[in-house]
This record gives C-alpha cells, structure tokens and sequence, in this order.
C-alpha cells in the first residue's frame, strides 16, 4: 500500500511541479519594473539652449612651441564664443615652460581669448605658480598666446622662498641681457621675511 | 692715528637677528632657471634699528631653500643704526648670524668724529664693530 501511494505522490510532482516553474516563469516579466528607455538621459532644458545659443567648445586646449623653444600650453573647462566675437573662456589654466629652465603656471577663473591680436586677458582671483617657490597672487593678467610675455598691471601679492611680498605691477618675460626668463616685479616692492620663522 | 684693528660700539646694543626684515625697493627681478632674486632702484633693507640702504641688493639662499642666507648689497651703500652711520661700497648682511660686512673705503661716523678703514665688520646682537685695514680717525679740531 504504502509503495503506490509514494509513485502516486511521485507522479503528481512530476506534473505539478514543471507547470508552477511555468507560471513564475510566464509572470516575471509582467511584474519586473518598467524600463523605459526615453527618459533616462537627465538633462535641463537651460542646458539645451545655452548650448544652442553661442559656439561652445568644451575641454579645449591649446600648446605650442616658441621660436626660442619655450613650451607654452592653455586648457579651460570650456570657451564660449561671445556677442562681440571674443571667446571667453572659463577655469583657465596655462602651463609655460622656459627653454632656459623654470616653468610657470596660470590659474584664472575667466579668461578672454583674443586669438587675433595673440593676447588672453585672464580675470578673477588669478593664481601665478613657479618653479623659482614664488606663489602671485593677483586679480588680472595679459599674457601673449605665442611667446613669453605675461604682465599683471594691478597690485600682486606674493610668497616665496625669500618671504611675502607686495609690488605694484609684475611681469614675466625674458631678460634682454641674459635671454633668461624672469618675474620682474616693479612699481614698488615691498618685502618681509621672518628668520626666526625658518627651522633651523 | 693709524692703526690696524679697532672695535667701537655701533648702533644700539642687542639688536634681535630673528627680528623680520624688510626689503623695499623699486623692482625685484628673480631669475626663472637660478631662482637668484635681486633687488634694484633704491633698495633699503629694515631691521630692528637697522638700516642699510643700496643701490642693487642680490638675496643668497640658504642651502635648503627655506630662507634666506645672506643679503649682497653692492653700488654704494650705507648703514644706519641709532645715531651711528657707516658707509661703504659694499655690504654683506648675513641674517642668520647678525653680522654686516662692509668693505671698500668704510667711512664711520659717530657723533663728530669719524673713522675710515678698508672694511668693517658689525655685529648688530653685540652692537659692536671692527674697523681693519688701514684704520684712520678723523678728529674734529675745535667744538667744545
């Protein structure tokens, strides 16, 4: 007795069990999440028309090399072209690298770009770094787009390996005796260095 | 009186050497591939009591980088300290020992007499000075 009922119970899985693997099968697909693929790109709709609006390049970066050999290199998040033609970029950094040793880079928040007259006006809280330990601090620059000519007419505060310090105006370019490349800080330079700061 | 060696006071005593200096000029020019820095058009060095004004003044590192060695004043300079005041062709002021070498026809004068010697070496801690090389004082005939 107890033999037929076990093939019973047997023969009844062997039907039931295939036909709810079925069902769950057949029914996954209707209750899984909808996915629906026209939607998932998030974008605002300013975007589209800020876009639209002007010439945009994203990401651009410019270098070269100078005919005396110094390496000069520009990159920005994006430079937008303007109403009145000029390109004004944003995030603005640029590398200089001397051919008589040394190198400088440029930090800006803006910056224009006048590919014409070889000349970029950087804006905001510009940041000057070089190799030389001194860090400048100022609020505008001109700098040549194809040689070596960096100048900040306004007020430049700086630190460096000889103490802070403050001048009037302040510009990077090549000596006319030696040829090498130097920051030339004028119109009034005012230092101060602690000794006692320095470890001994 | 000529005399090869003399030491005066100078200036006024215990001048501090960690006391900040200051540099003020027309320009500084600081050389890209050396990093040597250079102060041109009036230059007038601060410190405590101190002043030494030069016509050109090159600031020599410290080995490390971190500080300056010595200052180089050259084309004319003079020192000032309390109502002392020496001059010379050239100065060299090392910071970090307190001590301004000055040679090249020194003139000092303190109060009415002066003194010449080819070079003179100021200790601004101690407030003293060495005159050497060919030491001649000048003294003022007359007065009280």
């Amino acid at each position: 007795m107890a033999a037929d009922r076990y093939t019973r119970m047997v023969t009844f899985f062997k039907v039931a069990l295939p036909l709810i693997a079925l069902a769950i099968l057949s029914t996954l697909f209707l209750l899984s999440s909808r996915i629906r693929p026209g939607d998932n790109i998030p974008f605002a709709e300013t975007e589209i028309d800020e876009r639209i609006r002007g010439q945009q390049v994203t990401g651009p970066f410019f270098s070269g090399v100078t005919s005396r050999g110094d390496r000069i290199s520009f990159s920005a998040t994006n430079v937008v072209t303007g109403e009145d033609r000029s390109q004004e970029a944003h995030d603005l950094n640029a590398q200089l690298d001397f051919s008589t040793g040394g190198s400088v880079t440029l930090e800006a928040t803006r910056g224009k770009i006048e590919l014409g007259n070889d000349m970029a006006t950087l804006l905001g809280d510009i940041l000057i770094d070089s190799t030389t330990g001194f860090r400048m601090v100022t609020n505008t620059v001109i700098t040549s787009l194809t040689g070596i000519d960096v100048t900040a007419p306004g007020e430049v505060r700086a630190t460096g390996p000889a103490g802070t310090l403050t001048a009037g105006q302040m510009r990077i370019t090549s000596n006319e005796t030696n040829g090498n490349v130097e920051i030339l800080f004028s119109g009034g330079v005012m230092l101060v260095y602690e000794p006692g700061k320095q470890e001994k | 009186s000529v005399a090869q060696g003399t030491s005066v006071a100078f200036g006024t005593l215990q001048q501090d050497p960690n006391a900040p200096v200051e540099l003020a000029a027309d320009q500084l020019a600081v050389d890209q591939a050396s990093g040597t820095a250079v102060f041109t058009g009036n230059v007038l060095i601060g410190q405590g009591e101190m002043r030494l004004s030069a016509a050109r003044v090159k600031v020599i590192y410290a080995e490390n980088q971190n500080g300056i060695e010595r200052l180089e004043a050259t084309g004319g300079v003079t020192l000032v300290s309390g109502q002392d005041a020496a001059e010379a062709a050239r100065a060299d002021y090392n910071i970090e020992s307190g001590v301004i070498v000055m040679t090249g026809d020194v003139l000092l004068t303190q109060g009415t007499n002066a003194l010449t010697a080819e070079r003179m070496t100021v200790n601004l801690e101690s407030g003293t000075a060495q005159m050497s090389g060919r030491v001649k004082s000048i003294l003022q005939p007359g007065g009280d």
